[in-house]
């Protein structure tokens, strides 16, 4: 069963948190589909926010088509949110972690490594349309 | 909301019974001594005017019996129980929830202030009475062998702890608390004004207020005739007047008749001075004009008097209960 | 969507001070509102004219569809709880739970036992022993377990450590949850409301600032960076806040639907402490030493 953790301080409002951490937990294998989804009030019980936040993430999980709804028996997975099969993401986690070390070698500490991935995160798109 | 009241008073009601009961001790301890007095008096000087057997002095209705200490200190204490309960539980009522902030709890529960204000105070009045009505029924008992044979019922301080009037002052205490709480909304100032308030209330009325409830009757007759009412009458005033109308002195160290020094009497009477002359008929002739008075309140008027007291101090109390009704559901909480 | 509170005009005067100036306030159903102000603004005397144990000096009000009044339906459908969290302190919560069965029409005392005992707050312990936390707990349940329809809170975190304080607002959301219930809870402090709260009264000098749904009034605000300059070409399209101008630098928070066309200003947008308090200052005088003006504009 996933746990959501909301972060108080974060620049992501709290009821787009949830919805990334359904998306990552399904990506990550967590979730599987047919699974139940925390109620609302499990939900507000743990974290303390207000229940129209979860509500709100589980109407746009339901628009996505990654959930469903079913009246009084509560939110279950639909769907798997489109992209590489689970697999992919330990695979590329794997090579990460050695891209990483070389870099470590390489004398970059993890605010160079960090900066340098935004900045080529941001410049992907752009090389893509180019 | 009776339960409530009954939950928040549980101790309060068990320290009071412990109070009352102690009180009620007392009062048969030495009541039970009076009335074997009183009985040893009445079988001593059922047959004699002057001294018993057993140094009983019945002319005076024996030395113990009329002024023992004993009986002062208790009805010392007797005065003063009414207010005991206004002081400690009428008070505390409303101010001390204010100083605790319960009212912003027991206000916004499913009942009225109003009913609140009804149920509460209305079992601390009915404690106030039960509480002066036992006291009361108690203190008659103890205080009749004294009132039997001084015929004192009716004199201010022995009329206060009879019968009916100490309810009365019990229950007006008890509004007296309730209203100084709710108006003051403190504990300790409230305990003060509701001490005073009370001692002023009954001060006033004993002093200036019940002598008057029915116009006091005088008597009036030649000095040597004098007059004496009979029964526990209240006396509130005597005297003797000369022909001028004039009040004459009264006796300090001198020699006395008919209750005036006979150095104020004209000389026809100077042989009253002697201790065997008697009124002789010059004296009586010179003393025509001279007249004795008594105003007083009749014994046969007791009881209408304590039905008026305990009106006055019932209706006291209804008005302070009614301005604490309006204040405490209409101001801020 | 029925409106749970409606005032126009409110206030509350006591003497010759002023605690609330007409004040205009709209919350809606299944909302939970943070009342927030600085010490002093008014909030606690908000809470209880909203509540009935004080009354307004002017203005009007409509809670829960009527002016709120001594009587069993009123009082059965708003529940608050005070600062001090008055509780009888020789009793315990049992008994504090019998109290409540006793006094109220509807009364639910499983709320209260299965609450305090997933807290592990004992039953049968003197309210007055048990910590400032677990005296919150004990508190709002007994609030919560009349079934109100509305529940005033008056600055009920404030005291808490961090732990009480989340056990404190879960309770308070479920009930939310469960039950369709209106909170208004006060605080001088929003960090800790921000993730519960989907609505907001600002309360500053004793009048109301902002009110309203905290997206829709995020979304109105801006900040706007720029060099400095003058301030009256943004003036008349948007309703400016606050101003700070430093030497090279103007910032504004500003409020308004309308785009921001000069494009030396540089504009982002606006977390709900940063609103706030831009509320909140308009009046104080700036601490940083190399700022020529503050508020308004210049």
């Amino acid at each position: 069963m996933i746990n959501f953790r909301i972060e108080g301080r974060s620049a992501v409002p709290p009821y787009l948190q949830i919805v990334q951490q359904v998306r990552q937990a399904l990506r990550m294998g967590v979730l599987k589909v047919g699974d139940k989804l925390p109620t609302v009030r499990e939900v507000v019980a743990a974290t303390a926010v207000n229940p129209n936040t979860v509500l709100k993430a589980y109407r746009d999980l339901e628009r996505e088509g990654l959930v469903q709804a079913r009246a009084g028996h509560g939110t279950f997975v639909r769907n798997l949110p489109p992209g590489p099969p689970p697999g992919t993401h330990s695979r590329l986690g794997r090579s990460l972690a050695r891209w990483v070390r070389e870099a470590r070698e390489a004398g970059l500490d993890d605010e160079s490594i960090e900066s340098l991935l935004r900045v080529t995160l941001q410049a992907a798109p752009e090389e893509e349309i180019a | 909301m009776t339960w409530l009241t009954w939950r928040q008073y549980r101790a309060q009601f068990a320290v009071g019974t412990a109070i009352l009961a102690a009180l009620c001790l007392l009062l048969v301890l030495t009541g039970l001594q009076l009335v074997s007095q009183y009985h040893t008096i009445i079988t001593e000087c059922a047959s004699s005017t002057g001294n018993g057997q057993n140094g009983v002095n019945c002319s005076t209705g024996g030395g113990l019996f009329a002024g023992g200490p004993t009986v002062g200190f208790v009805s010392l204490i007797l005065l003063a129980t009414p207010v005991l309960a206004g002081l400690f539980l009428g008070a505390p009522m409303v101010a001390a929830e204010f100083e605790a902030g319960t009212t912003q709890f027991a206000w916004m529960q499913g009942i009225t202030r109003a009913r609140w204000l009804a149920v509460k105070a209305g079992w601390l009045l009915l404690a106030a009475a039960a509480w002066g009505g036992v006291l009361a029924a108690l203190t008659t008992w103890w205080a009749s062998p004294t009132n039997a044979e001084h015929g004192s019922e009716f004199y201010p301080g022995r009329f206060d702890v009879l019968y009916l009037v100490p309810v009365a002052y019990a229950v007006l205490a008890m509004a007296l608390g309730i209203c100084a709480g709710a108006l003051i909304r403190r504990t300790v100032p409230a305990m003060a004004v509701t001490l005073g308030g009370f001692i002023a209330a009954r001060v006033a009325v004993t002093l200036w207020l019940r002598p008057h409830y029915l116009s006091a009757v005088t008597v009036t007759r030649n000095l040597t005739a004098q007059f004496q009412p009979t029964g526990s009458y209240w006396l509130i005033s005597q005297g003797e007047r000369n022909p001028a109308g004039q009040l004459m002195p009264a006796p300090a160290n001198q020699p006395v008749a008919f209750g005036v020094p006979i150095s104020s009497l004209p000389k026809a009477c100077g042989g009253l001075a002697s201790p065997t002359g008697g009124v002789t008929a010059s004296c009586r002739a010179a003393l025509t004009g001279f007249r004795s008075f008594v105003t007083y309140q009749p014994a046969s008027r007791f009881w209408t008097f304590q039905g008026i007291e305990t009106g006055v101090f019932v209706v006291l109390a209804a008005i302070l209960l009614t301005v604490t009704a309006v204040v405490l559901i209409r101001r801020d909480a | 969507m029925t409106t749970v509170i409606q005032t126009r005009g409110l206030g509350k005067q006591f003497g010759r001070v002023t605690a609330l100036s007409d004040c205009d306030v709209t919350v809606p159903e299944g909302r939970i509102c943070a009342l927030i102000g600085p010490n002093g603004a008014g909030k606690t005397t908000l809470l209880r004219l909203l509540s009935g144990l004080a009354r307004p000096t002017e203005g009007e009000m409509s809670v829960l569809g009527s002016t709120p009044r001594q009587d069993p339906a009123f009082l059965a459908g708003v529940g608050f709880l005070a600062q001090e969290i008055p509780l009888y302190r020789r009793f315990t919560a049992e008994e504090h739970i019998s109290i409540g069965a006793h006094l109220n029409r509807r009364w639910d005392p499983a709320l209260v036992r299965d609450r305090l005992k997933s807290l592990n707050v004992p039953l049968d312990r003197a309210a007055g022993s048990l910590s400032g936390g677990q005296r919150a707990q004990l508190a709002l349940t007994l609030t919560l377990a009349k079934k109100p329809r509305l529940v005033l809170l008056d600055e009920p975190v404030a005291a808490l450590d961090p732990l009480a304080r989340r056990h404190f607002l879960a309770t308070m959301a479920d009930a939310v949850a469960d039950d369709g219930l209106t909170v208004v809870l006060s605080s001088h402090l929003v960090a800790d409301m921000e993730r519960v709260v989907d609505h907001l009264i600002l309360l500053s000098a004793s009048h109301v600032q902002l009110c309203g749904d905290i997206d829709a009034l995020l979304a109105e605000h801006r900040v706007l960076v720029g060099p400095r300059k003058d301030t009256a070409a943004i003036a008349r399209t948007h309703t400016i806040v606050q101003t700070v101008h430093t030497a090279r630098q103007t910032t504004l928070l500003v409020r308004g639907n309308a785009p921001v066309i000069d494009p030396a200003w540089e504009s982002s947008e606006v977390g709900l402490e940063e609103m706030v308090l831009a509320y909140m200052g308009q009046d104080a005088a700036p601490a940083i030493s190399d700022l020529t003006s503050v508020g308004g504009e210049t």
